[in-house]
């Protein structure tokens, strides 16, 4: 049985990351209640496997690695996920979109959060993984369970499909006109 | 598209971030130097990542990380665990056997908020699908029908429910978390009247129907009755919006009994 201790020593490193963690459920799930039970199953799981946790690596990369298990086994089949951008023809649009460099528009986090949404989940994750929580590649690959390289073109592309659904989202809500 | 700007990308990408080894990072920036379609699509990777960057972290619902110590003392001491768990059915027994406790009805639909704000309270039907849970407490003899109120219109998703005494009276208990918030509001279902309550904090009238609110601490409880059931929804939240929602639901629910 898990002592005291041991307790309070797994809640001070990992508690600091229940943020981080909801963020990225909401973000995976779409669903705030869905997201809840994402992060309390990470915490419970990653209490049980506290002994295997290594002192000196990233714990955020760790619980990481046990919420992407978590929520991979229980949404794997859902039916509620966004609509999706279509990547197929993604590098011809993507040169279309970049033709003249990147429009001189900030979008606001909702347009954001609604434009990531639509990317496949393995792309919004290495974003969110990368670019949000700023783990490193080798970190990512940890939590992916993939090689490096996999990494890298999996966030390139990911970063060309986001480019594409934030201006297809801005030329849609009119900024496009506003700013052109 | 160029061929050599496709094969490119990634690497574009990769400059990004600073990930570049040296002889590379000079090709790149030589390159960057000579090619305007090179420059347009390294600057607009550059913009959507800026804007992947500016996502900030959202708050998580306050509680939850009581929430997370709480299930964790649990799963740390499952001896402990076991004798709360005989000590409640020890209760349950003599609850049935003996005359109504002497703690009210509202003190002990607050108390239901407390144990599962704290952690105390688990479900005997985990489900969000209202169907199932109305299913599964018909089998439970509490000699009424309960009636699982859908609060999905309210923002409210359906976690499960359970069967039990409440102050020693066959009881309903439904579960919802606030889908924005993650807060949870309780529902509970027993036979009786408004007549078994004590004298309420406030009355309220809705639609011709009589409310009674409960002022407990942090936790607020609305009574109201529906035929030979007495009904209830308490929660930590904002009292007029707890009264609000009860409100709503009533009136969906009475509205076939007044028309008779």
């Amino acid at each position: 049985m898990p002592s005291q201790g041991r307790q309070h020593e797994f809640e001070a490193t990992a508690l600091p990351f229940t943020r981080s963690l909801y963020s990225t459920a909401l973000r995976l799930t779409g669903r705030a209640e869905d997201a809840l039970d994402v992060v309390q199953e990470t915490f419970l799981r990653a209490f049980r496997t506290f002994h295997n946790f290594r002192a000196g690596t990233n714990p955020k990369a760790w619980l990481f690695t046990i919420l992407r298990s978590v929520a991979a086994n229980r949404y794997r089949d859902d039916q509620r996920r966004p609509r999706l951008v279509p990547l197929d023809d993604l590098d011809q649009r993507f040169a279309a979109h970049a033709a003249g460099g990147p429009p001189g528009l900030e979008l606001d986090q909702g347009e954001v959060e609604r434009a990531l949404a639509t990317l496949p989940e393995e792309f919004r994750l290495t974003v969110l993984l990368v670019d949000v929580e700023e783990l490193t590649y080798e970190e990512a690959a940890e939590v992916l369970r993939c090689p490096v390289g996999t990494v890298r073109s999996r966030l390139a592309r990911a970063r060309r499909g986001l480019a594409v659904a934030l201006r297809d989202y801005a030329a849609q809500s009119g900024y496009a006109s506003r700013n052109s | 598209m160029s061929d050599h700007l496709r094969h490119d990308l990634d690497e574009l990408s990769e400059h990004l971030d600073g990930r570049l080894p040296e002889p590379r990072r000079r090709e790149v920036l030589e390159r960057l130097s000579e090619c305007a379609e090179c420059r347009d699509a390294h600057a607009t990777l550059l913009w959507a990542k800026g804007q992947a960057r500016k996502l900030a972290a959202v708050d998580a619902p306050a509680g939850l990380e009581a929430e997370i110590q709480a299930r964790l003392r649990r799963r740390r001491l499952p001896a402990l665990a076991a004798a709360a768990a005989l000590v409640v059915g020890l209760a349950f027994v003599y609850s049935r056997l003996s005359p109504p406790p002497s703690s009210s009805l509202p003190e002990a639909v607050a108390e239901d908020v407390r144990s599962r704000w704290a952690g105390r309270l688990e479900l005997a039907l985990e489900v969000s699908d209202s169907r199932r849970l109305e299913a599964f407490l018909g089998e439970q003899r509490l000699g009424f029908e309960a009636r699982v109120l859908d609060l999905g219109m309210m923002g409210f998703a359906l976690r499960g429910g359970s069967a039990g005494p409440l102050a020693a009276r066959p009881s309903a208990l439904m579960v919802y978390r606030e889908t924005a918030t993650g807060h949870e509001v309780l529902c509970r279902m027993l036979l009786g009247g408004l007549a078994a309550l004590p004298a309420p904090h406030e009355t309220r009238q809705h639609d011709g129907i009589p409310f009674q609110v409960y002022h407990l601490g942090d936790v607020t409880v609305v009574f109201w009755p529906e035929g030979h059931v007495l009904c209830a929804l308490a929660g930590r939240g904002e009292p007029e919006a707890l009264i609000l929602l009860a409100f709503a639901k009533a009136m969906k629910a009475s509205r076939p009994t007044d028309a008779l």
